[in-house]
Formats: structure tokens, C-alpha cells, sequence
């Protein structure tokens, strides 16, 4: 049976206040997706928005900052595939504004872990139609 | 009210846009830190492939269409060679945004009234013509905000208002010239517009103009214009 979980957001938001660099770059994006094409998991998913790289950050991390931390346990989930199925931190993102994308998804992955939400690797994946 | 306008509300707007701009420059530095690396002391194979990268050693170069091949290799590995149009529109988009204003006669008398000095000027008729340019611009860039699913996929209101506080004072400008609806009233609507889109550089995504500076040629990574000597700082 799996425990009761609940969010610190607290917690959530020392980490937030802490990486100070991440909010600078989430409030210079802009938005453009020049980014897409330089994710190899983006080309390879036909395309699909949800892949690319600002995508991921923003809809991650972004959230967490919008949301001052108070997030729920469900949107921690969501953001689960987001930033382990969907992102590899291979770093190969290219922003020509000069944001870095991959330490948003990181941050954000340590946000999720400090709340117990990691990747599960037992998990067993249904295959892709492509 | 046109001496309010363009006397001590240009003054705020100015001060505001070089504070601002300052704060976030100070903002840059407090979260990057110097860290130098010597190249010699890299092991001789990384610093050869280093080497070898700039020179391009793996195409001997005889005729103009090996220089060619060369250019068109090396713009390939980047966003130019890979989707030419797209970067065409943004630099000429960002160009006009910066250097038109610069260029304006109008903008010109001003700074010789306030300052005694005032750079080179482009014809009335060449003016407009970019204005108009600019402007279909900005359209692109709006209808593609709307259209395009990664884009609308990552846009908030945000986005709306950097790209309108940059596409309305060429509006305005362009409709004062051509004298639609009144003159006057058209004229302070762009005087106003300019103002906001100086104060607004700061503190909206517009923030972009000078972090691409600062990150493009301070941070080191493999796109640093020049060799970047700064690096993040991960917990400050
Ligand atoms: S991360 Fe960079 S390339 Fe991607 S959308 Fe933001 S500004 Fe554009
Ligand atoms: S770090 Fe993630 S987002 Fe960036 S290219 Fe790699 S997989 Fe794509």
C-alpha cells in the first residue's frame, strides 16, 4: 500500500529561493521555441510541443515558481513524465538567448525528489506507436 | 502636454530604463562567478580537437567553393543553416528594433536639443519603408504566437505584452507619419508607447536585449561568442 504523501511547500519554496539563477532565466525566456529542434527527444517524437526543452522547464519548474511551491501531489506527478520520461539532461539544448534549460529541468527534478516523487525504474512501458 | 512628455516623462522613462537595465546587470554578476581555464593544462587530444574545430582541418581549401562548402558546413551545425528564414526575419526584426529609433530624424533634433549631439540619419521615405517593414514583422511574429502549436504551447500573457510594448511604438509612429486619425494625438500615443517600451526592458521578458549580451559573451559554453570566462553559480 503506498503511504500518504503530502507537499512542503515550504520546503519547496526554500529550494526555489535558493537557485536564484533558474528565476532569472524563466523571466527571460521568451517564448520563441528555437529551442525545439535542438532536443533529439522533440525531432523524435513527431514533433510533439510537450518534448521541447522550454516546454519542460516551464511547465516544471515555472509552475513550481508561479505557484510559489504550493503545489499539489497530482501536479508533482504530472510533472514526473515531464522532466524524467521526457528529458535526459543530456544538456544538447541550444537557447540563443543563452538560457540554460537543463538546469531548470534538474532543479526541478530535485524539487520532486525532496517531496519522494522520483522516476520509478520497474515501471513497465507500453511500446510507441510511431 | 507635449513638453510633459517629452521633458521630464522621457527624463523618468530614461532613468528608469538605465537603472533597470543596471540592477539587472548587477543581478548577472552577483549570479555568475569567474572561473578561468587554462588550455595547456587540458590533456594534448581535447586540446588538438580544439584545434582542429577551428580550423576546419577536414576540408583543404583551394577554390571559392571549397570556402563556400566550408561557410555552409559550419552554418549547418547552427540555427542560421538550419532554418535560414526564420533567422533572416529575426535579425532583420532586431535590427530595425534597435537601430531605427537611433536613425529617426525626429528622435535626432531631440538629442541635439537635450544633448548637442546626434548620430547620422536615414532619409523620411527610408524610414518609413522599414517602419512598414517592421511592422509586417511584428505581424509574423504575433500570427506565429497564435498558430504555431510549440509556440502557443510555452506562451503566456507575458509574451503578449513584451512583443506588443516593441510593435507599438513603430504603429503609432508609422500612423502619425501618415497622419491617421490626428496628428497630435497619434504623436503622443508614440511618444508614450516609446517611453513604456524603455521602462518595460527591465522588468519584462524584453529583459532578453541585454541577458543575450551578457550571456553570450560572458558564460562559457560551446555557443559563447569569444571565450565566455564565467560560469553559473548553482546555489547562491
Ligand atoms: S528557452 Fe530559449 S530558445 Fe527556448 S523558448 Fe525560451 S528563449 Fe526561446
Ligand atoms: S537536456 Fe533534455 S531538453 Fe535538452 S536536449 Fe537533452 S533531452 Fe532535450
Amino acid at each position: 500500500m503506498k503511504a500518504v504523501q503530502s507537499v512542503d511547500s515550504k520546503s519547496i519554496r526554500k529550494m526555489l529561493d535558493q537557485n536564484k539563477n533558474t528565476e532569472f532565466f524563466l523571466s527571460v525566456c521568451v517564448s520563441c521555441g528555437m529551442c525545439a529542434d535542438s532536443c533529439f527527444l522533440y525531432v523524435n517524437n513527431n514533433k510533439d510541443p510537450s518534448y521541447m526543452p522550454s516546454y519542460k522547464a516551464v511547465h516544471s519548474l515555472g509552475r513550481l515558481y508561479r505557484k510559489k511551491g504550493k503545489v499539489s501531489l497530482k501536479e508533482l506527478e504530472d510533472m514526473k513524465d515531464l522532466i524524467w520520461n521526457k528529458c535526459v539532461l543530456c544538456t544538447r539544448c541550444y537557447c540563443p538567448v543563452g538560457i540554460s534549460i537543463p538546469s531548470m529541468i534538474a532543479q526541478a527534478r530535485s524539487i520532486c525528489r525532496s517531496q519522494g516523487i522520483c522516476r520509478e525504474y520497474d515501471q513497465v512501458e507500453q511500446p510507441k506507436q510511431l | 502636454m507635449y513638453d510633459f512628455l517629452i521633458g521630464p516623462m522621457l527624463a523618468f522613462s530614461l532613468v528608469v530604463f538605465v537603472a533597470g537595465v543596471w540592477y539587472r546587470v548587477h543581478q548577472f554578476f552577483s549570479l555568475s562567478k569567474e572561473s578561468k581555464i587554462d588550455l595547456s593544462c587540458l590533456p594534448k587530444i581535447i586540446s588538438d580537437s580544439i584545434d582542429n574545430r577551428e580550423k576546419d582541418e577536414y576540408i583543404r581549401i583551394n577554390s571559392a567553393t571549397d570556402l563556400l562548402l566550408k561557410w555552409k558546413l559550419r552554418l549547418k551545425r547552427t540555427f542560421l543553416g538550419k532554418h535560414p528564414f526564420f533567422s533572416a526575419v529575426t535579425i532583420i526584426f532586431h535590427s530595425i528594433l534597435i537601430l531605427l529609433p537611433i536613425v529617426t530624424v525626429g528622435h535626432n533634433v531631440l538629442l541635439d536639443d537635450y544633448f548637442g549631439f546626434s548620430f547620422p540619419t536615414l532619409s523620411e521615405s527610408s524610414v518609413d519603408q522599414l517602419t512598414l517593414l517592421f511592422i509586417v514583422l511584428f505581424f509574423f511574429f504575433f500570427l506565429r504566437r497564435i498558430f504555431s502549436a510549440r509556440v502557443r504551447s510555452v506562451t503566456t500573457y507575458r509574451d503578449y505584452i513584451a512583443l506588443l510594448a516593441t510593435g507599438l511604438p513603430f504603429i503609432t509612429g508609422y500612423l502619425a507619419y501618415h497622419q491617421v486619425f490626428s496628428y497630435d494625438i497619434m504623436l503622443y500615443l508614440h511618444i508614450i508607447c516609446g517611453e513604456l517600451m524603455l521602462i518595460a526592458i527591465p522588468f519584462t521578458k524584453l529583459v532578453h536585449m541585454p541577458f543575450f549580451i551578457l550571456s553570450r559573451f560572458f558564460i562559457r559554453y560551446e555557443l559563447t561568442f569569444g571565450s565566455g570566462t564565467r560560469k553559473w553559480v548553482e546555489n547562491s
